[in-house]
C-alpha cells in the first residue's frame, strides 16, 4: 500500500458511498416512513378516520369477526383475521376461495377477499378509497417499483452491502471522533457540509449500523444461500421446516362439521401468552379437520418470530403450542429482523426510530452534498477561469438536486394525488404510484438539464409547498384536518400527528430553499451548494 | 408515571452529554470565551458526572422496559438528547447549557420522586 491505512479508507469510504448513495436515500426516506405505515395508510383513507377509537377487547373483536366470517366467507379455504391494536382500529377480515376448475389462476392475490370491519359489529366500515397507502412507501424501500420485486431485491441488498462497507471505512477513516463528537459550526462552506455529515452519522451510529446490517439479515436467504443450499443440498423445503419449525397441515376431511367459537380459544391463548392475540387464521374452516391458528402480537420482545397456537377447529382443543422457545440461530434471525421493523416500540421508541431514520437520509444527502461541494473546490481555478465544471461534477450535481430534493416532491405529489384523484376510479393506487414517479421523474429531468443554485432553490421550494401544503389541502378535501384533530381534539392522533409532521417537513424544505437566496453579486463565483445547516435532514 | 420514567432517561442522556460536551476545550471555549480551558479538577468532574449520569441513563433506562428494549431506547435517546445539543450550541450556547442545568435538577428532582413512590 502506498498511502497509508486511513487514507486508503477514506477513498473506499468516498466511492462506495458515493456510488449508491441515490438509491441509499429513497431506501432510506421509504424505509423512514415506513414506520409509521399504518397511520399513513389510515392518514389516506379519510373515510375511516370517524371510525377509530372506541377499542373493544380481543374476544369482542374475535367473536364478532367469526359471525361476520361465517356470514360473508362461507366456502373459503382460509380465513385471515387481524384484529384491532393501538394502531389499527378497524378489524381485517380475509379470506381465499378456491379457484374453480378451469378457471384461469389469477396471480398471487387473485382469489383474495380482504374488507375492513368495525370491532364491535363486524359491519363492513364505508368502503374507503382504494390506496396503497403506507404499504407502497413500505415495498418501494426493498422492492422498489416497476421491476421484478428479486431484481430489485439484489439492487438494494449490493446498494446495502456498499452502505455497510461505507460506515465502517468511514468510522475508520474519521480521525476525530470522540473530539468532533460535538462539533458542528454552520456558516463555514465545506467545514459545514463535513459537520453535518459526521453529526449525523456518528450520533445515530448505532441504528445506522444496526438498520444496514439487519436489513441484510431480513434477506439473507436471498443474499447468501450458499450455506443452506450446500447442507441441504438444495431442498429448501426442508431447510426452512427445519429452521423454523412449524405445526403440519391437516388435509381437510370433507365433511362439514361448524366451528367452534373463537372467544374461549383467544382467552386461553392471552392467559397463557399474557399478551394480546393478534391474528387468527382459520384452514378449512366448516371442515371436519379445521384449525385454528393464534398468533401472539409483537411487542412483549423484540422478534418478529411470535408464538402461536393450533387449535382443533371443531372440538377447540388445543393441537401444539409453537414458538415459546425458538432454536438459537431462528431466535437470533427474530430479534435482528424485529430490531429492523420495529414493530415491538411504542410510541415513544417508534418516534425514536423515526428520528434517527431522518438522521440517516440527511448522512447520505451530506454525504452526497459533500462530495460536490469538494469536488467544486478542487476546480475552482478552473471555474473561475471561466472553464465549466466537469462531466462527473455535473452529472452528480444534478443527480443530487434530482434526489435531495426530488424525493421530498414525490412523497408530496403522491400524499396530494391521493386527495385529489376522484375517490372512486379504476386503478386508484396505480395511478397515485404514477403520480409518485411522474413528479420525481419530472424533477430529476429537470434537474439533468439545468443543474444550478437556482434550481436547488425551486425543487426544495416545490417540496416544501407539496409538504407543508398537505394540511392546508385537508381542510378543503377532508373533515380530519387539523382544525377537527388538533384544536377540537377530536380526530385520531395519527391523522393529526401526520399533518403536524409533514407540516415541519416543509418548513425544514422551505428554511433550507430560503437560506439559498440569491448570492450577492460579489459572491456570485462561489460554490452554488455552500449554505449550511442540515438542509438535507428534511429529505 | 411512564411519563416521567421516560422523560428521567431524556433528561440524564441530555445532562450526561452535556457535561462531556463541556468538559472539552473548544467547547468550554465556546462558552467562556475564546481561549479559555476548564480548570483540570472541574473537567474530571465535569467528566465523571456525565458519564455516570449516562450510565445511570441506561441501567435506569434498562429497569422500567428491560434489558433489551431498554438498550435500543438508551441509543435512541442519545441519538435524540445529541443531535438536539448539537444543534443548540452553534446558536444559543448559553442557552443550550442553561437547559442542561435545568434538566440536570429535574432529573434529580424526578429520581427522587420515582424513588419515594
Amino acid at each position: 500500500m502506498k498511502e497509508g491505512f486511513r487514507q486508503s479508507m477514506a477513498w473506499l469510504h468516498t466511492w462506495s458511498g458515493l456510488l449508491v448513495c441515490w438509491v441509499l436515500l429513497l431506501v432510506f426516506c421509504g424505509g423512514t416512513a415506513s414506520y409509521y405505515r399504518n397511520e399513513i395508510t389510515l392518514w389516506m383513507q379519510p373515510e375511516l378516520h370517524a371510525v377509530a377509537a372506541n377499542p373493544v377487547s380481543s374476544e369482542v373483536a374475535a367473536s364478532a369477526a367469526q359471525a361476520a366470517m361465517s356470514e360473508r366467507a362461507a366456502g373459503a379455504t382460509r380465513w385471515f383475521i387481524s384484529l384491532p391494536d393501538e394502531r389499527t382500529q378497524a378489524t381485517q377480515l380475509g379470506w381465499s376461495k378456491p379457484s374453480k376448475p378451469g378457471e384461469k389462476k389469477k396471480g398471487r392475490r387473485g382469489n383474495f377477499h380482504s374488507e375492513k370491519t368495525d370491532p364491535a359489529t363486524g359491519e363492513v366500515l364505508s368502503r374507503p378509497r382504494d390506496t396503497r397507502g403506507g404499504e407502497f412507501l413500505y415495498r418501494l424501500h426493498f422492492d422498489l417499483h416497476y421491476m421484478s420485486a428479486i431484481w430489485a431485491r439484489w439492487i438494494v441488498g449490493f446498494c446495502a452491502m456498499f452502505m455497510l462497507v461505507s460506515i465502517i471505512s468511514g468510522v475508520i477513516t474519521h480521525k476525530r471522533i470522540f473530539k468532533d463528537l460535538f462539533t458542528f459550526r454552520p456558516k463555514k462552506g465545506q467545514r459545514s457540509w463535513l459537520d453535518a455529515h459526521n453529526v449525523t452519522a456518528v450520533l445515530a451510529l448505532p441504528f445506522h449500523l444496526m438498520i444496514t446490517y439487519t436489513g441484510l439479515v431480513t434477506l439473507m436467504f436471498l443474499y447468501m444461500p450458499s450455506g443452506a443450499t450446500a447442507a441441504y443440498k438444495g431442498d429448501q423445503d426442508t431447510f426452512f421446516a427445519e429452521a423454523f419449525p412449524r405445526a403440519p397441515e391437516r388435509k381437510a376431511a370433507g365433511v362439514a362439521a361448524p366451528l367452534t367459537p373463537f372467544a374461549p380459544l383467544v382467552r386461553q391463548a392471552e392467559r397463557q401468552w399474557g399478551g394480546k392475540v393478534e391474528r387468527i387464521s382459520v384452514n378449512a374452516p366448516g371442515d371436519a379437520h379445521a384449525v385454528i391458528t393464534l398468533s401472539r402480537s409483537s411487542g412483549r420482545d423484540m422478534s418478529t418470530r411470535q408464538p402461536s397456537m393450533d387449535f382443533d377447529g371443531v372440538t377447540g382443543k388445543l393441537l401444539s403450542s409453537n414458538g415459546e422457545t425458538l432454536p438459537g440461530a431462528a431466535a437470533t434471525q427474530g430479534v435482528m429482523v424485529g430490531l429492523h421493523v420495529a414493530h415491538f416500540g411504542g410510541p415513544l421508541l417508534r418516534a425514536l426510530f423515526f428520528l434517527s431514520g431522518l438522521a440517516g437520509c440527511a448522512m447520505v444527502a451530506t454525504g452526497a452534498l459533500l462530495w460536490a461541494v469538494k469536488t467544486r473546490q478542487k476546480q475552482a481555478k478552473a471555474l473561475a477561469a471561466g472553464k465549466r465544471a466537469s462531466f462527473g461534477l455535473r452529472l452528480v450535481e444534478a443527480l443530487n438536486i434530482g434526489a435531495i430534493a426530488g424525493i421530498p416532491i414525490a412523497f408530496g405529489a403522491y400524499f396530494w394525488a391521493n386527495r385529489l384523484l376522484p375517490v372512486v376510479m379504476e386503478e386508484r393506487p396505480k395511478e397515485e404510484i404514477a403520480c409518485f414517479f411522474g413528479a420525481w421523474a419530472l424533477a430529476a429531468i429537470v434537474a439533468q438539464l439545468r443543474p444550478t443554485r437556482a434550481m436547488w432553490r425551486l425543487q426544495l421550494t416545490a417540496g416544501a409547498i407539496l409538504l407543508a401544503g398537505l394540511p392546508i389541502l385537508n381542510v378543503f378535501t377532508t373533515s380530519s384536518h387539523l382544525g377537527v384533530t388538533l384544536f377540537l381534539g377530536r380526530g385520531p392522533v395519527p391523522v393529526a400527528a401526520f399533518d403536524l409532521v409533514v407540516l415541519s417537513l416543509g418548513l425544514l424544505l422551505a428554511y433550507a430553499a430560503w437560506k439559498l437566496k440569491p448570492l450577492a453579486a460579489k459572491a456570485k463565483k462561489a460554490a452554488p451548494s455552500t449554505t449550511s445547516s442540515h438542509v438535507a435532514g428534511a429529505a | 408515571m411512564e411519563i416521567l420514567s421516560n422523560f428521567l432517561v431524556f433528561a440524564l442522556c441530555y445532562a450526561g452529554l452535556s457535561c462531556l460536551c463541556l468538559a472539552m476545550d473548544r467547547h468550554y471555549a465556546d462558552l467562556h470565551g475564546r481561549g479559555a480551558e476548564p480548570p483540570p479538577q472541574l473537567r474530571r468532574r465535569l467528566q465523571w458526572g456525565g458519564a455516570l449520569a449516562l450510565v445511570f441513563a441506561l441501567a435506569w433506562a434498562m429497569h422500567i422496559a428491560g434489558a433489551g428494549h431498554g438498550t435500543v431506547f438508551w441509543f435512541g435517546s442519545l441519538t435524540g438528547c445529541g443531535l438536539l445539543l448539537i444543534w443548540l450550541l452553534p446558536y444559543a450556547p448559553h442557552q443550550a447549557m442553561r437547559l442542561a442545568r435545568a434538566v440536570g435538577v429535574a432529573a434529580l428532582l424526578a429520581a427522587i420522586v420515582l424513588a419515594v413512590l
